[in-house]
């Protein structure tokens, strides 16, 4: 049976008590990722873990030969949700902010090398600013295998009309959508301004010497297990292009 | 940005009337909803040339699901009736052949909405208008970092219905998904229908009010913050006041106005913040600014 995994955090006193970040707590943190845990339990998956506020650590994703323990938890689930605090460097990498410094305040996308030999098909993260939009191959290290990153380009609003958008992607997820409709769709309410990304990797045939072959993506291609089709994994000597699709307003 | 500051600059460029009508919310049956959601489907297979007709209905716990031929499907939201009808198109299928100039495509969403009759569905008192173009772009980059141009995938046209003068805020009240050729990838509907007369014309509260319960909103999210609210890069992006829109999964029994503020952040960790304040004295809507709450902590292991 395919399994998830969801972080969430809600509270960031004690990073802005530490002087670590000016960030501020958020409102309806629990609402998405409640609404999405309940959707994928409906849709038959199995909950591996859901973290929440200082149960969140930044090792959980980052990768067990960099002193992270990702093969027991996000690489070890089919698919994982996490919304906190985001942004990305100049150089591409993505960081998350936690509320707690299990080993670091944060989490830097080069420590991540998810689907390796593990499990991990598809993050979600509910997190404003992962994606550098003029630098999405600065993620590239993070698909070991795994299929689909879906993050933000810039900001993802907490509020009000934004609060069913874990329930919006897990419905998505579980009527067959595909992976990056059921992102782009879901968390876009079409009002406010969230930028929603997803990003995979695809093999030489996809990228076909820039004429892309959008219809082999993993973009195309892939939904949650159980759901429709699941492309294999793709291992990174197989990688030849990097493919985004986003939406903007 | 101090709190005065912070009032004057939210406050700058939005009025309110004095009294605002407020209105019952038409409630409809699984059974109402089922026929507006086969009235949909209906336009929907009218206007795309093809037979919808067929349909496998599922009843959820929230929402209907009805699969319809070719892979098209369509749903509606049991507590308010909002519905969304997808027509089957792969998320790569029906790339437009080149970028378009917004008008272009704003004038394609529109000619869609017209065949589609989306008027139909608002009541005399209200109206639908054309609010906001979207589009869906996709590229890629091989590994010497080669990027090719972008590719228009959708063009998305949000519309937001107004009861009377106020527009109904949330989500958009109409989205219609456009792909290449102009042909329709999906459309939902996210409308409040008044029902009779206003129940009550009550008094509004000015937008200052709103600004200083927004900013006092900002304040308890920064607790413990080192740096005080005034030394924060906040942006006040927009104050809006209009009925609101609870969501699709909620039961909503009144069409009442609020202002809706929009705060970002800049920082180590970019903030985006929307706020919600009753623009009345009196309370009508039950919403939960406190937001919910995790299941019960699961105990992480131990380091």
């Amino acid at each position: 049976m395919a399994s998830f995994g969801v972080e969430a955090i809600r509270y960031f006193s004690n990073a802005r008590a530490a002087g670590v970040s000016s960030a501020g707590d958020l409102t309806y943190t629990f609402n998405r990722s409640n609404g999405f845990d309940s959707k994928l339990r409906s849709g038959g998956l199995s909950r591996g873990f859901y973290f929440a506020n200082t149960d969140c650590w930044e090792t959980d994703i980052r990768d067990s030969d960099q002193g992270g323990d990702d093969r027991h938890y996000v690489d070890n689930v089919d698919i994982f949700w996490i919304e906190t605090h985001g942004n990305h460097e100049a150089d591409g990498r993505a960081r998350m902010l936690y509320d707690t410094p299990q080993t670091q305040w944060r989490t830097w996308s080069n420590q991540w090398q998810l689907g390796e030999n593990w499990n991990a098909e598809w993050v979600m993260a509910y997190s404003c600013n992962t994606v550098d939009l003029n630098n999405v191959s600065g993620l590239w290290n993070i698909f070991a295998g795994m299929h689909i990153y879906c993050g933000a380009w810039d900001e993802m609003w907490d509020g009000w009309t934004t609060d069913e958008c874990g329930d919006d992607v897990g419905d998505n997820l579980i009527s067959g959508d595909t992976v990056s409709d059921s992102w782009i769709d879901g968390v876009s309410d079409w009002y406010f301004d969230n930028h929603p990304i997803t990003v995979c990797v695809g093999d030489a045939a996809t990228w076909n010497n820039g004429n892309i072959r959008w219809d082999r993506s993993y973009l195309n291609r892939d939904h949650l297990w159980g759901h429709g089709n699941v492309e294999p994994d793709l291992p990174p000597a197989q990688q030849a292009c990097i493919l985004w699709r986003w939406a903007e307003g | 940005m101090d709190e005065k500051r912070f009032i004057e600059k939210m406050c700058s460029d939005v009025s309110a009337p004095s009294h605002v009508d407020i209105f019952a919310v038409r409630q409809f049956s699984i059974e109402e909803n089922t026929r507006r959601l086969t009235r949909l489907i209906s336009v929907t297979g009218e206007m795309c040339k093809r037979s919808l007709d067929r349909a496998d209905w599922v009843r959820q716990t929230d929402r209907t699901v009805a699969r319809l031929p070719q892979g098209a499907r369509a749903e509606v939201f049991h507590a308010s009736g909002a519905l969304r009808v997808m027509t089957g198109l792969e998320t790569m299928e029906a790339l437009f052949d080149k970028p378009e100039p917004r008008e272009l495509l704003e004038k394609m969403v529109v000619g869609i909405a017209a065949q589609l009759r989306i008027a139909d569905w608002v009541g005399q008192r209200e109206s639908l208008a054309f609010e906001r173009l979207w589009q869906i772009k996709a590229a890629a980059a091989d590994q010497k970092r080669k990027a090719i141009e972008p590719v228009l995938c959708r063009a998305i046209g949000a519309y937001r219905q107004s009861v009377g003068k106020l527009p109904v805020l949330g989500g958009a009240s109409v989205a219609i998904k456009v792909a290449g050729g102009g042909a329709l990838d999906s459309v939902s509907m996210q409308l409040l229908e008044p029902s009779g007369d206003a129940i009550e014309s009550a008094a509004v509260i000015g937008p200052d009010r709103a600004a200083r319960q927004i900013y006092q909103q900002l304040e308890s999210l920064m607790a413990r913050s080192k740096a005080p609210v005034s030394e924060l890069k906040a942006t006040t992006q927009s104050l809006r006041m209009g009925y609101l829109h609870m969501g699709k999964r909620k039961s909503q029994r009144v069409l009442a106005p609020h202002y809706v503020g929009a705060i970002k952040i800049d920082g180590e960790e970019a903030q985006a913040y929307q706020f919600i304040v009753s623009a009345t004295e009196k309370t009508f809507l039950p919403l939960c600014f406190a937001g919910e709450q995790s299941p019960a902590p699961q105990i992480h292991r131990a380091a």
